[in-house]
This record gives C-alpha cells, structure tokens and sequence, in this order.
C-alpha cells in the first residue's frame, strides 16, 4: 500500500473518530453526520498531503511537524466557516494532523528513488 | 608450503567482501617458510573494543558485520573455523574486519569452539553465538542472551540453521519484534510493543488529554 492511500485512509478513520467526539458537545448532536463527513474530508486531504510528502521525505519528525500544521490550517478553515469553536476544532485538529502525519512516515511503501545525474 | 594451506590461502584470497581482510599474496620465502600478506588494519580486537563499554546498539552492529562476513564465506565455501574476539578488528571509523581465517589444523578456541568433531556451518554459528554472548554488556535483554544460548546449543540441529538465520532474529529484536528464540511473558510484549509505538502512544495520549481538557473547559 503506498504512503498516499496510508493517508487518506487513516485520515479519513481518524476524521470521522474526531468528529464523532462532537457527540459530546450536546449544542452540536443534531449536525453528528455533517460533522463526521466534514472531519473525515479535512483528514483525508491531510493524510492525502502528508502521504505525497513521505513519499520524497524520509523523516519521522517532519512528518508529524507537517501533518501538524496542516491540520491545524484546515481546522483552522473549518472554524473559520463557522465563526466559532475555534479551540474545539484547532487543538484536535493539530494533534489528529501530527498523529496523520506520523502513520504516512512509519506505513505503506516509500515512492521510487529518484536519481540525480 | 603444506598444499592444503595454499589451496585455503588461495580460497580466501578470493573472498571479496568489506568485512574480510582481502589476502595480497601467499608464497614461499626463500628459507621455506610459508607467507601470506594482508591489508593493514588500523584498530582494536574486538575484545579490547567490548572493553571500551561501547553502547549496546554499538555491540550489535559489530556482530552483524561479522555475521555478514561469515554469510558471504559461508556461499563461497569457506569455513572460519576459529571465530572469537582477538581474530575480528573495529577499525577508527567502525568498520569491522574477520580476520585468520579457516586455518588448517585449528580446531577452535576453548569457549567460541563449537563440540562436533567435523566443523561445519553450524559450527560458525556456535562460535558466532559464542561472540554475541561475549559481548553482550552484564545487563543485557534477556531477548538477547537467549539468541546467544540458542546458537550455542550443544547438538548443531538445535542451532540456528545458518548465520542468515541468526542475523535475522537480531534484526528483529533491533526492530522491536519479538524473537523466536525468546517465549516472552505478556507484560515483556506489552512493554516490547509499547517502546516500539512510543511516538504513537504520546500522540494519542496527547489527543486524549486535548479532548479531557476541552470537555471540562467547557462545563467550566
């Protein structure tokens, strides 16, 4: 399994167990399945970066920092949509994103070497 | 020069591998005496190195060269036949030479001498077996010590069946996996499995501590 299925994959598992987490946030429980579905895409489209990452870079650490950062941007953008809940959705978003990140550098097969002449 | 040291002379000689101590030439000195000239090593034995305490992961990566010297000699048709700590040498920039190899008539080393008769693979990997034990710190993973107690068996079909075989059971235990010489109890696995998914694991307790925080940061 190569590293961009890793992440989307993972991304879009995780996605869904973050959104699923709303559950208990009583003021949101009617939207679960909007959430869930939104959660899910912003995993994937992490794990889809962070998996075309691990293919040309080797290195745990600058996996989990990219996966990090990107997470925290797209949940960033997610709470920017709602003007609101900025730290339920930023702070989960960055660790999911490091944990994403981190799976796409450890799993899945690596892209070809490229050789410079 | 006895024929049959010559043919080993010129055997080895062949062997081209960057754990083996290439041989230059081998002849007959004018006196009679027999001679074979081999490249320079600067370094230490392997025992004055092991005496230098390096760190286990050190340890290991010396042994492995040697394993892999003795792998390629073994393809090849060549025996060591007196494996131990004064025949290997840790060069300055860690690489790792076999050296003396398969000399006629020796029959091994009291401790690194495996106690078949006729020497075969299996030999090498007693005395292999033997060397890892020698240079496995005081305190070393009980993982480890089995490896080395299943390769030094007394009866060769208890062994490891080659020095690939034996090779492959410390990369597992470098990699974090269990090994099949050692039964482990639950809680060695737990623990085996744990220190080998640490990053993970903080991850997760980290998002778990996240999502506590804000649920009581919002009842607050």
């Amino acid at each position: 399994m190569n590293k961009i299925l890793v992440g989307l994959i993972f991304g879009a598992i995780l996605g869904a167990i973050d959104g699923a987490t709303a559950w208990f946030t009583p003021e949101v429980r009617s939207m679960m399945t909007g959430i869930m579905v939104g959660s899910s895409i912003k995993g994937m489209l992490v794990g889809l970066l962070s998996g075309s990452f691990a293919r040309k870079v080797d290195s745990v650490k600058w996996g989990i920092v990219l996966g990090s950062v990107l997470g925290l941007a797209f949940a960033f953008a997610v709470a920017a949509l709602q003007h609101d809940h900025y730290l339920e959705i930023m702070l989960p978003g960055f660790v999911v994103g490091a944990i994403v990140g981190f799976l796409t550098q450890k799993m899945g097969t690596p892209g070809p070497l490229k050789r410079s002449t | 020069m006895d024929a049959d040291w010559a043919d080993e002379a010129r055997l080895i000689a062949r062997l081209e591998h960057p754990g083996i101590v290439p041989v230059y030439e081998t002849g007959v000195l004018s006196d009679g005496r027999s001679f074979y000239a081999m490249k320079l090593v600067d370094g230490v034995r392997a025992d004055r190195f092991v005496a230098g305490n390096p760190p286990l992961g050190e340890r290991l990566r010396v042994l492995e060269r040697v394993g892999e010297a003795l792998a390629y000699a073994h393809a090849a048709g060549v025996l060591h036949r007196d494996l131990k700590p004064q025949n290997i040498m840790v060069g300055r920039f860690g690489d790792v030479y076999v050296m003396d190899w398969a000399v006629p008539g020796v029959a091994g080393t009291p401790g690194f001498r495996a106690p078949e008769a006729l020497p075969d693979e299996r030999s090498d990997v007693y005395a292999l077996g033997a060397l890892l034990r020698f240079m496995l710190p005081a305190a070393a993973p009980p993982a480890l010590q089995a490896i080395a107690a299943k390769a030094t068996q007394a009866r060769p079909e208890d062994r490891y069946p080659d020095v690939t075989s034996l090779l492959r059971e410390l990369h597992r235990f470098q990699d974090g996996l269990a090994v099949e010489a050692y039964g482990e109890t639950l809680w060695q696995r737990a623990r085996r499995l744990g220190k080998r998914n640490e990053v993970l694991l903080w991850l997760l307790a980290a998002y778990a501590a996240v999502k506590f925080l804000l649920f009581f940061w919002r009842s607050v």
